[in-house]
């Protein structure tokens, strides 16, 4: 026998009504039956890391979105951009003289100009000028491995530039950028320069771009090569048409200076620094703290309400490279210590907070700044082995993207007078009791 | 299909369709006005808030649940259902809300009493479970805490959900036409989780601060056993007596918690009540339990009891009104209690109006086969400055076959 419908829709208003569960609350402290103390440590970083070390060379400044022009930034950093631009279009649309069936192909096409335009970035330069040239590279090269001494860092060996910088070149064109004005320069390219660039089985095309503005750094958003083809078909009409992608990086001088004491990261290649967490299984609070708690104190997971890195900032060893923009950093275990560097890293372990400002690394440095990692330090305390093995204890600290720029960002290392500390807060307490 | 099979199938639909109507109306009446179970802060101290396991016409008479008139399934009267001649269960469903002093008004549900007996020769035996201490509650604090130099605000807050029931199989019949007898064994069940949190403000700390939870998941266990007996005298009058003894209260964390084992003695429970027989339809309950907890609060890591803890109440039954050919009785009562956990060294009374109706949905010349119960009372509970005021309203369903 089926109980009524309407029986059941009456059995779920009221379950569903009066089940609302509201517990009695009180704001008696005194009812809390547990007496919890929570206390912080700081821990030196000779006391929880193990085998620190900077290592670079990670990424390469081919993968920096944006291209970086200097003359003497900051009294050293000489930056300048080489592009081998992609090959031109096989063939363009024509209408042939008196045609009434519309255009046709022509793949026999004659460069007979070309433009190079760069979009720069214009945030923070006020009325300044600058003065830019452009120059074609006469020497092979290679786009991943280029440098300021080499044209080619290969299995293949490594060609030194016959001028370090990019050079010997030919001069192209030259312009003077006003920021207020305009956003883009604009240099001319004549035919033969185009058609070379064009011709993807030459070794040595490329474009080199620098600035002779003393202490000038600008940043290229975007660069296109426009070029001017006159049609076979039709002698009397030109047609722009823009070469495809090519490959665009920067060479730069000098290298970044490092030092053992100062923890850095960032930079193309990227420098990461790098160590291996061994935790104490006790902890020293300090006197104070253990006048309220038994010392030395267990680390357990339970326990553990907050883990940071507290580190401080440090104005970067090389200015040059000091950053011009926020940076932000991220930790990331390590998946294979003993094949580093070349060891994959995992996912970002500590909660994104806001990027750094760059003033902290110059005007403004011993600026406290802390990455937590509370759930990292849990897992590896205590591992939670039904999803496998736990996390690595090896991490990498390395700047958010890598490489997003020549910006170095440095902090005080160890054995400095600020090194970096390990801030736990926890909480103690006999447990939960029976009544 | 004989005559007889036709009218026995009759009887059997119009059984469903009223036991149906009887706890549709009881979760409608009890489940509308109010949420949750008159729970009470009381429940922090001790073992909890005793919760008595009493239906829903035990509640409206103000009674201790024992000496009704008529048979009936409850663990308070293990003689009350040696007169159940056919299979009976039931259930009673329970909902309330108590409004704290200068707090919150909070509220629960429960199922205080669930019962099914089968006759047989001449014997009624009877499987029970009935609600015994409530230990819902919890308390929060808003604290300012030093760590390391810095002022961080935390919140701490305790939480204990949970209770502790009997479960108990009977034995009950009718000595003779006048006396009966019954008796019940069994063991506490339940389970208890005090969970102890501590959350800090991530603005000061750090983004990523984590709580710090602590748990203990306690189980209950213990032999209970109890027996009664229920006697007319007169017949206009009808007396039973019963006690409950208890083995010790063992809480023992469950499996994967850490903590100690909990235990606690438990007091002999006397229980007593009567129902006199005024004039026709109208019948006075009174009805009485005594306890002396002392050495369960020896046994307490904190807090303490009362030595004697005294309940005691009565009311009043009209059976002369009726509602569409069927007996409506009429019920009203008063009750006193003393709770016996005190609260922050103070003694926890509780005391209340109640009332309520009856409806026999099905009845036989002599037998109500389907039967709704309803009851609801207002009252507070005290102890020292803490005051509580509370709403509880209370159905109860019997359904019986043969």
């Amino acid at each position: 026998m089926r109980p009524p419908v309407w029986f059941l829709a009456t059995i779920a208003v009221a379950v569903g009504s009066g089940c609302a569960d509201a517990v009695p609350t009180s704001s008696d402290g005194g009812r809390i039956p547990v007496d919890a103390e929570t206390i912080e440590v700081r821990l030196p970083f000779s006391s929880f890391a193990r085998d620190y070390q900077i290592l670079s060379g990670f990424q390469s400044p081919a993968e920096v979105p944006t291209l970086t022009i200097a003359h003497e930034w900051a009294g050293e950093l000489e930056s300048r951009p080489v592009i081998r631009f992609g090959s031109l279009p096989d063939v363009v649309n024509v209408i042939p003289p008196g045609s009434t069936t519309g255009a046709q192909p022509d793949s026999m096409f004659q460069p007979v100009s070309g433009k190079v335009i760069l979009r720069l970035d214009t945030l923070g330069l006020g009325e300044q000028r600058f003065e830019l040239e452009a120059d074609a590279i006469l020497t092979p090269w290679h786009s991943e491995t280029v440098s300021w001494e080499l044209a080619a860092d290969t299995l293949g060996g490594r060609l030194p530039w016959p001028e370090p910088g990019g050079g010997p070149v030919r001069p192209v064109d030259s312009a003077t950028w006003f920021p207020i004005v305009a956003d883009s320069v604009v240099f001319d390219i004549d035919s033969l320069t185009v058609t070379e660039w064009a011709d993807a089985d030459l070794p040595d095309r490329g474009l080199r771009v620098r600035t002779t503005t003393p202490g000038s750094r600008l940043s290229v958003r975007r660069l296109d090569l426009r070029v001017m083809v006159r049609s076979e078909i039709n002698p009397d009409t030109l047609i722009q048409i823009s070469a495809n992608p090519g490959r665009a990086t920067f060479i730069y001088t000098p290298t970044p200076l490092v030092s053992d004491t100062v923890l850095m990261v960032g930079g193309a290649p990227a420098a990461r620094a790098l160590f291996r967490i061994e935790l104490p299984e006790t902890v020293d609070p300090g006197p104070e703290a253990c006048a309220r708690v038994s010392c030395p104190v267990s680390l357990s997971a339970d326990r553990l309400l907050f883990a940071s890195l507290a580190l401080r900032t440090f104005p970067t060893l090389s200015p040059g490279f000091a950053p011009v923009d926020s940076v932000a950093v991220q930790v990331r275990p390590v998946l294979a210590p003993p094949r580093l560097p070349r060891s994959p890293l995992s996912a970002p372990i500590q909660v994104a907070g806001p990027p750094l400002p760059p003033e902290w690394f110059s005007t403004e440095p011993q600026t406290p700044y802390e990455i937590g990692m509370t759930n990292y330090f849990r897992s590896l305390i205590q591992p939670d082995t039904t999803r496998g093995p736990g996390p690595s204890s090896t991490l990498a600290i390395l700047a958010d993207p890598e490489p997003s720029g020549l910006d170095v960002i440095s902090f005080f290392g160890p054995g400095s007078e600020a090194a970096p500390e390990l801030r736990l807060i926890l909480t103690v307490t006999d447990g939960v009791s029976i009544p | 299909m004989s005559r007889r099979g036709r009218i026995g199938a009759k009887m059997g639909s119009e059984l469903v369709r009223s036991a149906a109507l009887a706890g549709a109306i009881a979760l409608t009446v009890t489940a509308y006005p109010s949420r949750g179970n008159a729970q009470s802060l009381l429940a922090a101290d001790g073992l909890g808030l005793l919760s008595e396991p009493l239906d829903a016409r035990s509640r409206a008479l103000g009674g201790a649940g024992i000496g009704l008139s008529g048979s009936y399934l409850t663990e308070r009267d293990p003689a009350a259902s040696a007169g159940l001649l056919l299979s009976t269960a039931t259930m009673t469903f329970q909902t309330g809300a108590s409004s704290i002093e200068g707090g919150e008004t909070a509220g629960h549900t429960r199922f205080p009493n669930i019962g099914v007996s089968y006759p047989y020769g001449g014997n009624v035996f009877a499987v029970r479970v009935a609600s015994f201490l409530d230990q819902e509650w919890e308390a929060v604090s808003e604290q300012t805490l030093d760590i390391g130099g810095r002022s961080v605000n935390s919140v701490d807050r305790f939480r204990s959900t949970g209770g502790i029931a009997r479960v108990t199989v009977g034995w009950s019949r009718q000595i003779v036409q006048s006396l009966s007898a019954g008796v019940t064994f069994g063991t506490y069940a339940g389970t208890t989780r005090r969970t102890f949190s501590r959350s800090l403000d991530p603005e000061t700390v750090g983004s990523g601060v984590e709580a710090f939870t602590s748990g203990l998941r306690l189980q209950a266990s213990g032999i209970v056993v109890g027996a009664g007996l229920g006697w007319d005298p007169i017949p206009l009058v009808h007396v039973a007596g019963a006690f409950t003894w208890s083995d010790d209260l063992k809480l023992s964390p469950s499996e994967g918690t850490a903590g100690r084992e909990g235990v606690y003695r438990m007091p002999l429970e006397l229980r007593g009540g009567g129902t006199v027989t005024l004039t026709s339809g109208l019948a006075l309950h009174l009805g009485v339990t005594y306890a002396d907890w002392s050495d369960t609060g020896a046994d307490l890591a904190v807090g303490t009891t009362r030595d004697s803890a005294w309940s005691y109440g009565g009311g009043l039954e009209w059976s002369g009104g009726t509602l569409l050919g069927r007996t409506v009785p009429i019920r009203i009562g008063a009750r006193h209690r003393d709770l016996p956990f005190d609260s922050n060294g103070d003694r926890a009374t509780e005391r209340s109006l109640s009332g309520g109706l009856g409806f026999d949905l099905v009845e036989t010349e002599t037998l109500p086969l389907a039967r709704l119960e309803f009851g609801v009372e207002r009252g507070s509970r005290k102890a020292g400055p803490l005051t509580e005021d509370y709403w509880r309203t209370t159905a109860s369903v019997r359904v019986a076959a043969g």
